[in-house]
């Protein structure tokens, strides 16, 4: 695996959803893959969870929530996140138990805009939706979306670096 | 229980009155943790709960947003036909809450409010609008695990919840209080902390007006730790609720569940043992579903008659004393002389059981569910017969549906 960059990851838990040990667990499995993790906990409003990612400008906000009211809280969530000008670009993704139905109870979704629940995703999220629930063998995909942001982020800094290489004069 | 030492009866008629009754059968009150938003599955819920093969009380469990009081995203659920996660009894008038508990609910059939909220006091409001009085909670137990309120605010929240409930003492109802402090996380809670924390919340109950209660304790991962953590919760509560209705219950694991069917129905099965095996008088069921999604009705009565049914094969909570001559095997319940007999998940002898008792290694169960089951008493036993037996004399069962 190339050497990516080590992420900012903010894990927060959504609206009405108290449980915590999915928090609790997904911290230990970032900090394992070599993240850095800030953990808001659970039972955030859209304002204060904004406003907690706003002061760390995380590279990645992860979203866990498994209460079965995940589809409407995370896209609650979401929506107060892109009403701030700094993370409106911010990757988000969430995953966990998201709906109180079967339909989303599933395997994990793939992509950004996938229809979920009969719903779809409106381009504002413009991360990633784990619908199922996958066991720790089962994330896969939400590995590869971290090394996704992870390269961007690599990318990023050799960029800035080469241009300050370019820019510093040569004495 | 602590009959000598509390002059005050529990109140025929209401929770605490039901279960003591249940219990002095010799019967384990069974329950499900269910709850619908629409209003006509949360009555189904309700009745399928009452009619199930077991000594039922019913419950309704309570959505999330209801729990951290917003009722303005469990309204407009409500109107788009969002199923919600459990029953929104603030969002729902009271007339809608009358109606689904109307003549299904009563003395016969108690039904509980199972909420999660760190501030009750419009859930308790809207509880005893619908004529209902028995719930659960606590300062500590529904503030931590299911918000971020700070402790101080939600003991003032309950200690004005509290208020609300105890109010129709003064009008005649008995209302009743679960403590959820043997629960708190669900798991990796040191026993020792969880009796400690059902005891404090009890005693919080009895200082903000209620006189009947109820104390909880989640089954654990090693039978016999649980078995010594309820006995500890029970003298604990002995000594300290005295004038107090007061039972234990028992919670079916909190924890990650197992995935298998077989896997959830082994552990609810314990639970049952651990109930009976403790006196405990009522048993909070997990279903098959547990581990994947919400349980069906379906799903919950057919946990609710698994746990009756281990419970009565492990014997009725209290027992006669053994016939003196009686040599079949002990039960875990027996205290006498031979202590190695006992297995090693037993609680301690009460002080109260001198003798032993045989219970179902006499007689064999049949169908369940068959008012008049005959069965073989075992061949040389002299013991008396246990109240759950339904060899030989018939017995009416109990007229829960
Ligand atoms: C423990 C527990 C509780 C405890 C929580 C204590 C706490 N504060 O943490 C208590 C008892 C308080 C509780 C309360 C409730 N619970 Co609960 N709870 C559980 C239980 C038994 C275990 C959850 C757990 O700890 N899991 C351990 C963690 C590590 O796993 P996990 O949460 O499943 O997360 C995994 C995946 O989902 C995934 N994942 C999670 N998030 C994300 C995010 C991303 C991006 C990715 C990729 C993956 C991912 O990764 C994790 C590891 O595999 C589950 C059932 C079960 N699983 O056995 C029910 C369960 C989650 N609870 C449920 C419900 C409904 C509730 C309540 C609303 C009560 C009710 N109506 O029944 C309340 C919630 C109140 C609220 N405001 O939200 C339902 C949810 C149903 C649904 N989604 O349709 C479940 C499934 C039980 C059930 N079958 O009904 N609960």
């Amino acid at each position: 695996m190339s050497a990516d960059a080590t992420l900012d990851v903010v894990v927060s838990g959504t609206e009405s959803d108290s449980h915590t040990w999915n928090l609790v667990f997904l911290q230990l499995l970032l900090e394992d893959w070599g993240h850095r993790v800030e953990n808001l906990g659970p039972c955030l409003t859209g304002d204060e969870l904004a406003a907690a990612c706003r002061k760390s400008a995380p590279d990645l906000i992860v979203l866990s929530s498994v209460n079965g009211h995940g589809e409407s809280d995370g896209l609650r969530a979401v929506a107060a996140l892109r009403a701030c000008a700094e993370l409106a670009d911010t990757p988000v993704v969430i995953g966990g138990k998201l709906g109180t139905g079967r339909q989303l109870q599933g395997g994990a979704g793939t992509g950004g805009r996938r229809g979920v629940g009969g719903g779809h995703v409106p381009a504002a999220v413009g991360g990633r939706i784990l619908g199922g629930v996958p066991r720790p063998s089962e994330f896969r995909e939400f590995e590869q979306f971290f090394q996704l942001v992870s390269a961007a982020k690599r990318d990023r800094l050799a960029g800035r670096t080469l241009e300050d290489l370019r820019t510093t004069p040569a004495s | 229980m602590t009959a000598a030492a509390r002059p005050l009866l529990p109140q025929a008629g209401s929770f605490g009155g039901f279960v003591a009754e249940a219990r002095r059968a010799g019967r384990l009150v069974v329950q499900p943790r269910m709850g619908m938003s629409d209003p006509h599955l949360m009555r189904e819920g309700l009745l399928a709960t009452r009619r199930a093969d077991a000594t039922t009380v019913g419950t309704i469990t309570l959505d999330s947003y209801t729990r951290v009081g917003d009722h303005r995203e469990a309204r407009r659920a409500l109107a788009t036909g969002v199923a919600l996660n459990g029953y929104p009894i603030v969002a729902h008038s009271a007339a809608i809450t009358r109606a689904v508990t109307d003549r299904i609910a009563g003395a016969s059939f108690p039904v509980q409010v199972r909420h999660g909220s760190a501030a009750p006091q419009d859930i308790f409001e809207a509880v005893v609008a619908a004529g209902l009085s028995a719930s659960e909670g606590g300062p500590i137990s529904y503030c931590l695990p299911y918000s971020r309120t700070p402790v101080a605010r939600s003991v003032a929240n309950w200690e004005a919840a509290c208020a609300v409930l105890a109010r129709l003492g003064a009008e005649g109802a008995e209302p009743h209080l679960e403590t959820f402090g043997g629960c708190m996380m669900g798991q990796l809670c040191p026993p020792s902390l969880l009796v400690a924390l059902s005891v404090l919340e009890a005693l919080f109950f009895r200082q903000h007006g209620l006189r009947s209660v109820s104390l909880s304790y989640a089954q654990q991962t090693h039978p016999g730790q649980d078995a010594e953590a309820v006995t500890a919760l029970r003298r604990l509560a002995g000594e300290l609720l005295v004038g107090l209705d007061w039972h234990i219950v028992i919670y079916t694991y909190m924890g990650v569940y197992p995935h298998s069917a077989g896997g959830a129905r082994l552990l609810l099965e314990e639970a049952a043992r651990l109930a009976v095996r403790t006196g405990a008088a009522r048993l909070v069921v997990k279903t098959e579903a547990e581990a994947h999604r919400i349980p069906t009705i379906a799903e919950n009565v057919r946990a609710l008659e698994t746990a009756a049914r281990a419970a009565e094969q492990a014997g009725p909570a209290v027992g006669p004393s053994r016939t003196p001559g009686c040599t079949r095997r002990r039960s875990p319940w027996c205290t006498p002389s031979s202590a190695s007999t006992r297995t090693s998940g037993a609680p301690s002898p009460g002080p109260s059981r001198t003798g032993c008792w045989t219970s179902r290694t006499a007689c064999t169960l049949t169908t369940p569910g068959a008012p008049a089951a005959i069965s073989t008493r075992a061949a040389g036993c002299t013991g008396p017969r246990s109240a759950r037996c339904r060899c030989a004399a018939p017995q009416a069962r109990a007229a829960a549906g």
